[in-house]
């Protein structure tokens, strides 16, 4: 419980704190004038209930090669780590600062060089709905190769901010499902620092929450680095769910996807703001970018924003955004062969929305379990 | 005896435009097979969209009896269920859903309808090996996405074992031929004849002769300018093989 946790806490953690704290209030909360916030219900961050309990659990114990330490029991064993830790922490915008101000835990995750895991580490976060500030450091040695699964459940008001860095030819493979419940708030920001040759993929899944949002940062610094990222926003009634992938080629010969799609049914909101970075020099660039929604409802919207921005020459990028209906011929099909409207329709839509996770390069029983959350999802359509 | 299938002076459009289908009038019983042939724009697509309930075509005259019901009240998957099936000219392409899934929900919604138990997985697939070897077919189309990437030759087998596995009563298979080579064309009416039988009728719908030198019909009617000019039995289809049926276009 954080306000147990700050009591006990050493003179350098809350000065760090009290220096967030007032870095927060300086930078003041987003408005609607800042690009990627315009399109965001910037009164549901703001309104943050006091912090509550929240729990943080690593399924299993943490195999070989592997050290996962929890900020509270690194604070109770090696503090000193910790300080160096959070000396590093980055605070780019208000929400960021905050959380560094506020967080009641976090962790660490130390893959070691070489360490090839099969099995996903998998971290649930459990809000009970108060106000929970989540941080969390991944590194990868060298070569190194693991899958981390997250799950984000319950309710109240969460922020995540991660920073992942792998280092030469590491490569992680990310999964992210967000559950909570329909009148949660959640906020994730998750920086990536890649280097040469490393392969980071991303499938995250937005399915709850009455306003979410995802922003990735991808720092493709060492050369030939892979980046990708496949998500989806699943809404209804009144939720509103924003993905604002930001991808940097700062090195030459690196390779981003970016593939987001969104079923927007009742009056959801749906926002895709997509950045790609080319600076000059970095050639051999592949990029892509695509959003694709599917609007289930007169009510529903989405505001997409796919962005290039290139100043090398030798490269190849594209992006694209499609708004559309379900297919009518397609249901047709289906339905002549004695499938029910609402069946077909539910089929249809699962299907739009499965891609994602059928495509993506993941672990069986991972891409199982997402494909289980996608048909619960489905079946519960209006 | 009631027919399993009886057109009566059927008029018909697509919602809001012409009239294309002007009066036609058919009976077919169990256990035959019927063609109809007719040139572009004759009202052929019209005539298999309104038997089987696509939404946007409308009846403005006559109706259709199946079994001696009319079926106007009927939506598509009604009508499935009840036993007709439609072999489509163009097979749609659905990404994501998995041919093998898709066919384990509408053979499940068939038996739900007919008050049957509902297949489970081993029994499904016990079923599909049964009829992938009576079309001699293999099994990836079953693994695949409903039609995504299938060839052309792949998409109209695809339909055909989707009739074997559904079982229909009244089968409509339109313009199954168009766009085969020889090889698959032969492929697919093999499936076709493996599948007449005195329970079944078939009625194909096609612009050209030569599927009627694989599939051989009962009758054969000529539909032109929305109407059918013309019936006969099989010396009719050989008649036709001789004279073509411009001529009888011409008259309508």
């Amino acid at each position: 419980m954080s306000a147990a946790l700050q009591t006990a806490e050493p003179v350098w953690l809350r000065e760090l704190r009290a220096t967030a704290q007032a870095r927060f209030h300086g930078l003041g909360l987003p408005s609607a004038k800042t690009e990627s916030w315009r399109f965001t219900n910037l009164r549901a961050f703001a309104a943050r209930p006091e912090e509550g309990l929240a729990a943080l659990t690593l399924k299993g114990n943490p195999p070989a090669g592997v050290r996962f330490c929890t900020f509270q029991s690194l604070l109770a064993t090696a503090p000193e780590r910790l300080a160096a830790l959070l000396d590093q922490a980055e605070a780019p915008d208000a929400f960021a600062a905050l959380n560094l101000a506020r967080f009641h835990d976090g962790y660490v995750l130390d893959i070691a060089p070489g360490v090839q895991l099969d099995a996903p580490l998998e971290l649930i976060h459990t809000n009970q709905g108060g106000a929970a500030h989540l941080r969390g450091i991944v590194r990868l040695g060298a070569g190194a190769s693991a899958t981390l699964a997250e799950h984000h459940q319950g309710s109240g008001w969460t922020s995540s901010v991660t920073s992942a860095a792998l280092a030469e030819g590491a490569r992680l493979r990310h999964v992210k499902r967000q559950t909570l419940s329909p009148n949660a708030t959640y906020l994730s920001a998750l920086t990536l620092t890649l280097g040469a040759a490393a392969d980071h993929s991303s499938v995250i899944l937005s399915l709850g929450a009455a306003v979410a949002r995802e922003a990735i940062t991808a720092r493709l610094e060492g050369e030939g680095a892979r980046f990708s990222l496949r998500g989806a926003y699943l809404l209804g009634g009144r939720q509103q769910a924003s993905f604002v992938p930001e991808v940097h080629h700062f090195a030459r010969g690196c390779t981003s996807r970016q593939s987001v799609k969104g079923v927007l049914g009742g009056e959801a909101h749906g926002i895709f703001l997509g950045h790609i970075g080319v600076p000059q020099g970095s050639d051999g660039t592949d990029a892509a970018q695509t959003n694709r929604n599917l609007l289930l409802s007169p009510g529903a919207r989405v505001d997409t924003r796919p962005r290039l921005e290139i100043l090398a020459d030798d490269v190849k990028c594209s992006h694209g955004a499609t708004v559309g209906d379900l297919d009518e011929t397609a249901a047709f099909y289906l339905q002549s062969r004695g499938i029910p409207p609402q069946e077909a329709r539910r089929m249809l839509i699962e299907a739009f929305a499965a891609e994602i996770v059928e495509e993506a390069d993941l672990p069986a029983p991972l891409r199982a379990t997402l494909q289980e959350t996608l048909s619960t999802w489905a079946a519960l359509l209006p | 005896m009631t027919k399993l299938l009886e057109i009566e002076n059927l008029h018909a459009r697509i919602a809001g435009g012409r009239e294309i289908l002007k009066g036609i009038s058919l009976a077919v019983n169990a256990g035959e097979v019927h063609a109809i042939m007719g040139p572009n724009g004759a009202g052929k697509s019209t005539l298999s969209s309104v038997l089987a309930g696509k939404p946007g075509y409308e009846v403005t005259a006559g109706r259709v009896l199946y079994n001696g019901t009319d079926i106007s009240p009927l939506a598509a998957d009604e009508r499935a269920r009840q036993g007709i099936f439609l072999a489509f000219q163009y097979p749609v392409e659905i990404p994501g859903v998995n041919n093998t899934y898709f066919l384990r929900a509408a053979l499940n919604a068939g038996r739900r309808t007919r008050g049957e138990l509902e297949l489970d997985a081993a029994q499904f697939l016990k079923l599909v090996k049964q009829k992938l070897s009576l079309l001699d077919l293999k099994d990836d189309l079953l693994k695949r996405p409903v039609n995504v990437g299938f060839s052309g030759g792949e998409k109209k087998r695809n339909e055909i074992f989707q009739m074997a596995m559904l079982e229909p009563k009244l089968a409509i298979l339109d313009e199954t031929d168009s766009g085969l080579d020889i090889d698959a064309l032969r492929a697919v009416a093999d499936g076709v004849n493996k599948l007449r039988s005195p329970g079944r009728a078939i009625v194909m719908i096609t612009h050209y002769q030569r599927l009627l030198d694989y599939i051989e019909p009962d009758f054969v009617h000529v539909l032109a300018g929305g109407r059918i000019v013309a019936s006969g039995g099989k010396e009719f289809a050989r008649e036709l093989e001789q004279t073509g049926y411009a001529h009888l276009e011409r008259a309508a």
